[in-house]
């Protein structure tokens, strides 16, 4: 026997309220081709550029909810590259990022605030080799409708960040020294993510 | 000063000698060599450190050091024409000392910018004397870095080669044909022309 109407519209009604929570609030973003982390350390001062081409993102995001907006994003810092096997080598070994005892690196948001157009503030913790310290990621923000799928809306953020190496051990032994390369390291975010209308 | 006057008497033909100049260029150039084919012999299989990153450092310094020595010396060669060779060497070795002269200067420059590209290729930063930082000619390219530092190696291999033929010649001249082609690089009086 089919249940009445009105208790049919009940349960679909209840259904709704359940499945509602998921969906409003800060939307959550799908990280998308073409998004990359990318840092720049400095040799005799001059710039040496890397990149982290292995990361996922979680990302909830509204400009209109920023309180109910947070980022995490975890570096897979197996990945790393420099152009230049050796030095990537170098560059995971115990002495540097130390990738077999640290294989990931982690940037999670407390707070974003809106600084400017387009403009925001990502203030979290940075987590890297096992160090984790307070930072501010600053970054710009476009959206727009995918005009791919219109169901979709489509977000552009950049953002540069700077760090010392050595706050977070990252030159252990010889690489302590600061002589030939920097203790500055400006990490760079580029990412381009879909979230549903 | 009875000596050098004995000396000169001593010798009917003078010695028509490089300038103190060209000289000079000769012999830094000769010593920086030297110590570049050492140190890249050297410093190639070491383990990527903070050493080896700072003898490569010094290396591309050095070699772009030559580089520019070399255009110097160039120059000053176009303004101040070398000694003629001794009369009587034979046509084949006017041509082959002809010959390693000239591959000896283009590896002057070929052998730097050679290792610029290199650098430039693997992204590593050329810093002339860790001061200036010099701007790549060619973009990140793992692999046209690997070819480029076979290149290298060859032409290291090529230019000590070209420096034994150099100096095999110069003590030829010396001990076996008794000649003042040595002489003429070395300080000393003056010839008068």
């Amino acid at each position: 026997m089919r249940p009445p109407r009105l208790l049919r519209l009940a349960i679909a009604t209840l259904g709704l309220c359940l499945a509602l929570p998921a969906t409003v609030g800060a939307a959550a973003w799908t990280v998308a081709e073409g998004s990359a982390i990318r840092f720049e350390a400095y040799q005799q001062g001059a710039p040496v550029q890397g990149a982290f081409p292995r990361f996922t993102a979680d990302i909830l995001f509204d400009p209109d909810d920023l309180a109910g907006s947070r980022i995490a994003v975890e570096i897979d810092t197996t990945s790393v590259t420099t152009g230049h096997k050796d030095r990537d080598a170098v560059v995971r070994s115990p002495n540097l990022l130390d990738v077999e005892r640290w294989p990931s690196a982690r940037f999670a948001s407390a707070r974003i605030e809106k600084v400017g157009d387009d403009a925001y503030e990502a203030h979290g913790e940075l987590t890297l080799r096992a160090v984790a310290k307070e930072v501010v990621l600053p970054f710009t923000l476009h959206m727009a409708d995918d005009p791919r799928d219109l169901s979709l809306r489509r977000a552009e953020a950049r953002g540069e960040l700077t760090i010392s190496r050595l706050d977070f051990g990252v030159g252990q032994g010889e690489w302590a020294s600061t002589a030939t390369v920097g203790d500055k390291v400006v990490i760079a975010i580029e990412i381009t993510a879909t979230a549903r209308r | 000063m009875v000596e050098i006057g004995e000396a000169v008497r001593a010798r009917p033909a003078q010695i028509e000698r490089y300038g103190a100049v060209a000289q000079a260029f000769h012999w830094l150039i000769a010593a920086l060599i030297l110590f570049m084919l050492g140190l890249g012999y050297y410093m190639e299989d070491l383990p990527l450190g903070l050493r080896k990153l700072q003898l490569y450092n010094l290396h591309k310094s050095i070699g772009i050091s030559i580089a520019m020595l070399a255009a110097l010396r160039l120059l000053w060669r176009l303004l101040h024409p070398p000694p003629p060779l001794p009369t009587g060497m034979r046509c084949w070795e006017r041509k082959a000392a002809g010959v390693v002269h000239a591959l000896l200067y283009l590896m002057l420059f070929v052998q730097p910018l050679v290792g610029f590209l290199q650098s430039n290729a693997v992204s590593f930063p050329v810093v002339l004397w860790g001061l200036v930082p010099l701007p790549p000619l060619i973009g990140p390219d793992e692999r046209l870095g690997e070819t480029l530092l076979t290149v290298h190696t060859v032409g290291g291999n090529f230019l000590a080669l070209l420096v034994i033929l150099h100096v095999g010649a110069a003590l030829r001249h010396h001990f076996v044909l008794k000649d003042d082609v040595l002489r003429r690089m070395l300080p000393g009086p003056a010839a008068h022309r």
